[in-house]
């Protein structure tokens, strides 16, 4: 500091300080100098340091143009000094520790000279200095020459899936490197997070980690520390291997040299853990332990020890991956066990490429695995359109959700694109979720949403489309008609939506579609659709009360519905609506069976002679054929019919995966569903049903998954965690299926599922106990119920006679019986043949 | 490296006297003007522009229209004394910024999506610092006199030397330059302590 300078205080020093950019240490300024009353100023000039530092590295940075990514690889290696201020190293300014590992920390960090975030990665002496360990053909030259070497074989390595280098040095002083910035999550966390990975997913991770370790091994270099936590999933679907603070090549180390600190030793070959080299090969098996951990949830091993881990990696996992992931597909199954393979008969070498041979078909392929249907998918047309929000009255909140559902009605049907459904859509009514977290549950790509404000006759509707990836904003535009335009202001949304999709998510060569193609397919899906915007107003508010499914909102929805056909009998989808309508009055008891099916049936019957191709008619007269005809040819057909005119309508798959699963088509119905799940991965009751067909064919583990799921979603839905006891059961585990049972919130499935277990327990005397309750208390509703209890504890004589007390009221559970593992001990039983036939479900 | 590479010559120092010819159609005066100050802008607004909006509209077309719009429009500030004209333009980039950003988010309007649903990554500068010191300094920088926020802005923002500032804001010596930039700094940090 100036002799003459007239600044007396500390603060003013270290404003000095602050204004000349000279080094400060803050702490001992605030040791020293601080008084309590001056603490805010103190802060604040700390804060201003933060500023002049940040832009003096943005003026300081070299002038031109960023470099080209060749130059940056070539001349990223510079040695420079400078002052050894805080927050900075060379011309970088250190904005944020983001990570701290064996190899050194890592901060987030501007780059002055590129004028782009980094990641700056310090490098300890040790692990960038072979020599160090034990490596005595290394560079004599000191560590400085080692970076370099470091640097020119990481620069070699370009590769999507493999985290950009940009340079290393030593600069300030301190060893380190620079690097692409990731902004997605690790593996590890996304494991502990959310569990296991669907097979689907965790083929997609591995194809892409091949693919990095080709590039790393054409560079010549090895990895060394593949592990879930060093692979990082970006939200635009690329996975990246980072942390190459190991990393070193090959021809630095001699063969016979002694190895420590090759990696976490959880992920290390037994070869390596005797001593050996790191090669491609350990890196592959490295790749098969992160594999595997990501498709169970849990590591392979348990051992405490080096040793026990060398004898458990020798042996291999105690449990069969096939067993404990018996949903994956084989080539999963084999490229994994391939890459882990290390015992002395260990089969033909195995490459990166070979085994990206096997995972690239399934990651290709298996999209609509639905165990982890909820993640988004890659470069895929697909949108969720969440529930507009109402800036008018409350009585307006039909107008507002109408329009939306109407929205997804449309989109759905555009060839190409993914939709997800209502039912998980809606679910973010009234949520200020983030919008990147609902695109990844709903595992779509874009969001529509919008506000509708109603006022008198006019309606200012503005809806946007965003990319959820980056927060982008594809399209917006704000509507202001009178309502008696509205059918316009829907075609002319689903038309911008439909354009801006294929524009954004195409491939850039594909060529775009003509907007008269799109107005065509935009026509081509509001058909049904009648002209009569008040009857239109009316079907909306019908169907906003028909979804609330409560006895007087459907009555009030059957007035508004029959009205909006009085007014204006062309409108099929009012028709539609009005028979499913009728058909719930008959679910809810509200008519009888007869009276409230035959009135759905006339409605959904005018609405197919007006468009005999509308795909909602279509699932609608499959429930009434399924579900009161019996007639499972036609429902199938219906069912089918419905889903080829709409591949997205929902009710039509929710409905033919039922139907599958009660004729015992397992693993039709096992497509159904997951197809199902993927456009509506927040249903409960479709992870419930797919649980139930797992159950009901044997595979137990997949069923367990799926019930779990069902439960996350929906922690009270009855009848799901009894499943999910009686599937533990019969995995044997027999105190954990007590106690899910126990928790069953409905009561009848509670008796029958404690009956069951009991009895598996040989606590005959509760078992029994528990069927006279259920029989007591609700035999004369639950009669199915009380033939299953009795099914499942072999008491052959009372089971048929509660299946004909069934029957004779008609219980439409009936039709699932077929593949029930309750009926198991009577299926050799002649009366079983002969009932199934009376329910018309006999071979 | 030091700024001293973008070390003016005394005949280049953004002055009244070369605002007025440049407002007044002297080209060379214009250019030196811009060559002079221009890169120092355009790297300091980088800093304060969004990466999405920056996508929009480059960070040296925007500083450049804002800069030959100050010149025009010089009248205007000469009204609020000599010696702020680069405050004043920081401010007309700044607003710039914020147009920018606004237009990029592209809004459906008044009524549209709620504010929480909209794009807000952060400039790197919010990045770096957070986005409440930012509004705190811009806070307590709006409450210092023209000459003070000057200062600042050619100090802590452009990293001009003592040297180059006191020629620009005509002060006699590098020294009271100092001092001056040194007092203001202590004042902002005071306010915006206070706004903590």
């Amino acid at each position: 500091m100036n002799a003459d300078d007239p600044l007396h205080d500390s603060l003013d020093e270290l404003a000095s300080s602050v204004s000349d950019g000279a080094p400060i240490d803050w702490g001992a300024a605030r040791t020293e100098a601080l008084s309590p009353e001056n603490d805010a100023s103190f802060r604040a000039l700390q804060d201003l340091a933060r500023i002049a530092a940040f832009n003096r590295a943005l003026q300081r940075g070299p002038e031109g143009d960023a470099p080209d990514a060749e130059a940056e690889a070539g001349t990223g290696v510079e040695q420079t000094g400078g002052a050894d201020e805080p927050g900075r190293w060379g011309h970088f300014t250190l904005l944020e520790p983001i990570g701290a590992g064996a190899a050194g920390e890592v901060w987030r960090a501007w780059d002055a000279s590129l004028h782009r975030e980094v990641a700056v990665k310090f490098l300890q002496a040790r692990s960038a200095t072979p020599a160090s360990d034990g490596a005595s053909t290394a560079p004599a030259a000191g560590p400085s020459a080692a970076l370099l070497g470091e640097a020119r074989a990481l620069a070699r390595v370009r590769h999507p899936s493999v985290v950009a280098v940009y340079g290393i040095a030593e600069l300030d002083g301190r060893p380190g490197m620079w690097m692409e910035l990731l902004r997605g999550r690790a593996l590890a966390s996304e494991i502990e997070a959310k569990g296991a990975l669907s097979p689907a997913e965790t083929a997609r991770v591995g194809a892409q980690l091949c693919a990095a370790l080709e590039a790393i091994d054409q560079a010549g270099l090895v990895h060394r520390d593949i592990k879930p936590a060093n692979v990082v999933l970006e939200s635009d679907g690329r996975v990246v291997l980072t942390d190459f603070g190991l990393g070193w090549r090959r021809r630095l180390i001699p063969a016979d040299a002694p190895r420590k600190g090759s990696g976490t030793p959880l992920f290390m070959s037994p070869d390596l853990l005797d001593g050996g080299p790191p090669t491609p090969r350990t890196d592959l098996y490295a790749l098969g332990v992160t594999l595997r951990w990501a498709l169970t949830g849990h590591p392979p091993f348990h051992a405490r020890t080096l040793e026990e881990l060398r004898q458990e990696a020798l042996r291999g996992p105690a449990r069969p991956l096939s067993s404990e992931r018996p949903d994956a597909p084989a080539g999963l199954i084999a490229a994994i066990e391939r890459a882990m393979s290390s015992g002395p008969e260990r089969p033909a070498p195995f490459t990166a490429s070979a085994m990206r041979a096997l995972l690239q078909p399934i990651a290709d392929e298996s999209s609509d695995d639905g165990r982890r249907g909820t993640r988004v998918r890659s470069r895929r047309a697909s949108v969720a359109v969440l529930p507009f929000l109402n800036r008018s009255d409350a009585a307006d909140e039909y107008f507002s959700e109408g329009l939306a559902d109407e929205m997804i009605g449309v989109l759905s049907t555009i060839r190409g694109l993914h939709v997800a459904a209502r039912t998980s859509a809606f679910q973010f009514k009234g949520k200020s979720e983030d919008l990147a977290v609902i695109a990844r549950k709903l595992g779509v790509e874009t969001i529509l949403e919008g506000s509708v404000r109603k006022a008198g006759e006019r309606v200012r509707i503005s809806v946007r489309l965003v990319r959820a990836s980056d927060g982008d904003q594809l399209w917006a535009e704000t509507f202001d008609r009178r309502l008696d335009d509205i059918f316009a202001v829907q075609d002319d949304i689903a038309q911008c939506v439909v354009q801006e999709l294929r524009a954004a998510l195409l491939p850039a060569d594909a060529p775009s579609a003509p907007l008269e193609t799109i107005r065509a397919e935009v026509a081509d899906a509001v058909r049904g659709r009648g002209r009569d915007p008040e009857a239109h107003r009316l079907y909306l508010q019908g169907r906003f009360f028909a979804n609330r499914k409560t006895p007087e909102d459907l009555t009030r929805a059957i007035g508004l519905l029959r009205e909006a056909v009085e007014r204006d009998p062309s409108d099929a989808l009012a028709w539609a609506e009005l028979g499913n309508a009728h058909a719930d009055e008959a679910y809810f008891g509200m008519r009888t069976n007869e009276d409230g099916y035959a009135r759905a049936r006339e409605a959904v019957a005018r609405a197919l002679t007006l468009e005999p191709d509308l795909a909602s008619a279509h699932a609608r007269m499959a429930r009434i054929q399924f579900v009161h005809d019996r007639d499972w040819a036609r429902a199938e057909a219906s069912f089918l019919r419905a889903l080829d005119r709409d591949p997205n309508n929902a009710t039509a798959l929710h409905g033919a995966a039922i139907l599958l699963q009660a004729l015992g088509r397992s693993d039709e119905a096992v497509r159904m569903n997951l197809r199902a799940i993927a456009l509506d991965p927040l249903s409960a009751a479709s992870q419930n049903n797919l649980g139930c067909v797992y159950y009901e064919s044997g595979r137990l583990a997949e069923a367990e998954a799926a019930l779990r799921m069902a439960l996350e979603l929906s922690p009270n839905r009855y009848g799901t965690r009894s499943f999910l006891a009686q599937v533990l059961m019969e995995q044997g585990r027999g105190e954990e299926a007590l106690e899910e049972a126990v928790r069953e919130p409905d009561e009848v499935y509670r008796l029958l599922t404690l009956a069951i277990i009991h009895r598996r327990l040989g606590r005959e005397a509760e078992s029994v106990e528990s069927i006279r309750e259920l029989a007591a208390r609700h035999g004369e509703e639950f009669g199915l119920q009380v033939a299953e209890a009795h099914g499942a504890c072999g008491h052959a004589d009372e089971a048929f006679a509660w299946l004909e007390r069934a029957f004779e009221r008609r219980d439409s559970g009936l039709m699932h019986i077929k593949p029930s593992p309750h009926f198991r001990s009577v299926r050799s039983d002649p009366r079983w043949g002969a009932f199934l036939k009376k329910l018309g479900l006999d071979d | 490296m030091t700024a001293g590479s973008d070390s003016p010559s005394p005949d280049l120092l953004i002055t009244g006297e070369l605002l007025h010819r440049a407002k007044h159609g002297d080209e060379a005066a214009l250019n030196a003007l811009m060559a002079r100050y221009r890169p120092r802008l355009q790297r300091w607004a980088s800093g304060r522009l969004p990466r999405y909006a920056r996508s929009l509209f480059d960070t040296g077309d925007l500083v450049q229209v804002t800069l030959l719009k100050a010149i025009e429009g010089l009248d205007q500030i000469e009204v609020r004394g000599p010696g702020v004209f680069q405050a004043y333009v920081r401010q007309a980039v700044l607003n710039r910024i914020k147009d920018q950003v606004r237009w990029a988010r592209r809004r459906p309007g008044p009524d549209g999506v709620p504010e929480d649903l909209i794009d807000v990554s952060p400039s790197p500068l919010e990045s770096a610092i957070g986005s409440d010191v930012l509004r705190r300094f811009e806070g307590a920088l709006a409450r210092l006199t023209d000459d003070e926020q000057q200062l600042l802005h050619l100090r802590i923002e452009l990293d001009f030397d003592y040297e180059e500032i006191a020629a620009v804001t005509e002060r006699a010596t590098r020294d009271a330059a100092r001092m001056a930039v040194q007092r203001a700094l202590r004042k902002l940090a005071d306010i915006m302590g206070h706004e903590r």
